[in-house]
């Protein structure tokens, strides 16, 4: 009897998710499939979806490519980079919004304001700011009597500034969940730690980082994968991949291999890398944030 | 170390609306050293503003706060040498106990300079703790996190943590609120004990008046940010010094009634009844329930009553009557003979009658 209940309600409820997960299936699962299926030819016709030349030929063309080998060290750099200082100032920010300063109203406000604006926008606006001759990053620079520095047009330079437009934008989005975070702290147990004489850098590290614990694990996994994912930002940025592809990405890459290079089977192959090693790194990392949590 | 506050006054303001609240009205007290103190009064009376005051979580607007002869009115917490049990408890969740015990005397300045050696330093703190521990009874609790202890276990904890550094004052903020009723007045017998067996001037906040009469060596009795009587416990129910504390104290409530005095008579139910040395006038009479008694017509100082209600409550009867058109209430013995629509005759005893002026303040009778 109670099986049959439970197949009755396990029926009843597939009902009810078959929308959804009709629509998971046709524009999630069957292109995953579809793009690991294309990822195996040597090339593959995307009308007639026919394809010639089965095994690892694309795979091994990716990872002889050394624009390939160029993106990805880019990715890890444009990762190392930017999560933990992104991460650091946000919090810093969000700290500094929390405490009842003047206009912090305003400040939130301000802050998140890039969050909702398009990334394309923003960089068409920092390609002005990053100009070599009218920029007014240069302009400040000259104040101290320093060179210009070309930002954009300097090959050695475009990972620098593609770095600093990253920071940037990934802040908004993480002072939120910041000061989401900061505002659920318990605020007696800063009052306890000023009788207990704990001083302000104590409170920071004995309270709010363990408090904020669980938030700073989920920052950091969301904004490791949204780094490897960067695309957006290189585009709005330099309009291409920089200076002869100093920086291009994982994604631009992909993204340039179907669309301008029309190689279909390189970009299927390299999407599939590239799911892999965020994979892994997410995996690595949410292993890591469990076992601290279970201390 | 006693505590002396010298017109003490708290007030917060609302910009929007333009009020001006005064949670603590010009408060000025000694409590002696080594004493338990009870702020008692009812919910927004400014008793926790009081505390918090005394903590130096909130500064004051006025007036001054001095431990033994030290002005330490603008001394921020972390300076004032106090130990603080919040409401809640406030136990630093991500820590475990021994930790959270431990946290104060690792941050404490003095208590670094008395230890300098790192080592030397860290077996003191886990002797204290240790020993701590055993005062609240939470030796076995030591490794855990506060949320894997019962309310009554944090709230040890909560306390322990407080008197790990040896303060120089003991604040308690409603500690047994989150407590049930058994746990309570366990709870409150282990501060009592704790408070006696480390001497530390304590100043504990309640609202309720069971609690701060069983415990505490003096009460100061608020009302909306004024002191109304500061006095040992007993003295608070026997002699309240206006009708606010007496109506405050005792369960059930006092009897008050609107009476007025004749040629020297205190005029009940068309009687006279009590004789007094007060002038003629109107005041304001209060009869506490457990002090009537059944008398006789012949009795002295008995009031005539018509008994409209009857019930039994353990040991006594609960009876109500009226007495100058007010419904009274009483607790009479049950071995008496009484029903409903009885006419009978109550006595009471002159401990539990107090007259009151018009405008609330104690006279005395006799």
């Amino acid at each position: 009897m109670v099986g049959q209940n439970k197949k009755k309600t396990f029926l009843k409820a597939l009902l009810y998710l078959l929308p959804s997960l009709l629509v998971v299936a046709l524009f999630v699962v069957y292109p995953m499939f579809h793009t690991l299926r294309m990822s195996f030819y040597e090339d593959f016709n995307i009308f007639s979806k026919e394809g010639s030349g089965f095994g690892l030929s694309s795979y091994i063309w990716v990872l002889e490519d050394p624009t390939f080998h160029k993106a990805l060290l880019n990715t890890f750099i444009y990762a190392i980079v930017t999560v933990p200082v992104s991460i650091v100032i946000s919090l810093f920010i969000a700290i500094l919004l929390d405490s009842k300063i003047r206009g912090s109203k305003f400040f939130q406000t301000a802050f998140f304001l890039p969050y909702v604006t398009n990334a394309i926008a923003i960089g068409l606006a920092f390609r002005f700011i990053f100009h070599s001759e009218f920029g007014i990053f240069n302009k400040f620079l000259a104040v101290f009597g320093i060179d210009a520095i070309q930002w954009l047009n300097d090959p050695d330079w475009s990972m620098f500034t593609l770095c600093i437009f990253g920071i940037w934008s990934a802040l908004a989005f993480k002072i939120v969940i910041f000061l989401a975070g900061l505002q659920g702290i318990d605020p007696q147990l800063y009052q306890a730690a000023r009788i207990d004489e704990a001083g302000r850098w104590k409170q920071f590290t004995k309270i709010t980082l363990p408090q904020l614990g669980p938030i700073l694990a989920y920052q950091f996994v969301i904004a490791t994968i949204g780094a490897f994912k960067c695309y957006e930002e290189v585009i709005g940025l330099f309009g291409d991949d920089g200076p002869l592809h100093s920086a291009t990405t994982m994604v631009y890459y992909m993204y340039d291999k179907f669309y301008n290079a029309n190689r279909y089977t390189i970009a299927a192959a390299s999407g599939v890398l590239m799911f892999l090693i965020i994979m892994v790194f997410t995996f690595i990392q949410l292993r890591m944030s469990n076992r601290k949590a279970a201390q | 170390m006693d505590i002396r506050l010298e017109n003490l006054t708290k007030t917060f303001s609302n910009k929007d609306r333009q009020v001006e609240t005064i949670a603590v009205n010009n408060f000025s007290f000694t409590i002696p050293s080594g004493h338990l103190a009870g702020l008692l009064g009812p919910s927004g009376c400014g008793k926790s503003t009081t505390l918090f005051l005394l903590a130096g979580l909130l500064e004051p607007t006025s007036g001054k706060i001095f431990f033994g002869d030290e002005d330490v009115t603008a001394l921020p917490p972390e300076k004032r040498g106090i130990g603080l049990v919040f409401q809640n408890y406030a136990l630093y969740p991500h820590m475990s106990v021994y930790d959270n015990i431990a946290f104060p005397l690792r941050n404490s300045k003095s208590f670094r300079e008395q230890h300098k050696d790192a080592r030397e330093r860290k077996s003191e703190i886990d002797r204290i703790v240790q020993e701590t521990a055993k005062i609240v009874a939470i030796e076995e609790l030591l490794d855990r996190k506060p949320a894997q202890l019962s309310g009554g276990q944090q709230q040890r904890v909560a306390i322990a943590r407080a008197i790990a550094k040896k303060p120089k004052v003991l604040l308690l903020d409603e500690p047994l609120s989150n407590l049930d009723a058994r746990l309570r007045i366990q709870t409150r017998e282990e501060i009592r004990r704790i408070q006696q067996a480390t001497g530390i001037t304590t100043v504990f906040v309640t609202h309720d008046q069971e609690e701060a009469m069983s415990i505490t060596d003096e009460i100061i009795i608020m009302k909306d940010g004024i002191i109304q009587q500061i006095a040992q416990p007993q003295e608070t129910y026997i002699h309240p010094a206006n009708v606010f504390v007496a109506q405050f104290l005792g369960n059930p409530p006092i009897n008050l009634i609107d009476v007025s005095i004749c040629d020297g008579w205190i005029i009940l139910n068309d009687r006279k009844t009590v004789k007094t040395k007060l002038q003629d006038g109107n005041y304001k009479m209060g009869i506490r329930p457990e002090s009537f008694a059944l008398g006789t017509q012949d009795s002295e100082e008995a009031v005539a009553a018509t008994v409209v209600y009857k019930a039994t409550i353990g040991r006594d009867f609960q009876v109500r009557f009226n007495i100058n058109g007010r419904l009274c209430e009483a607790l009479i013995e049950s071995d008496s003979r009484i029903e409903t629509g009885d006419n009978v005759f109550f006595t009471m005893k002159r401990s539990g009658v107090h007259l009151f002026s018009t405008d609330g303040e104690r006279e005395e009778i006799w």
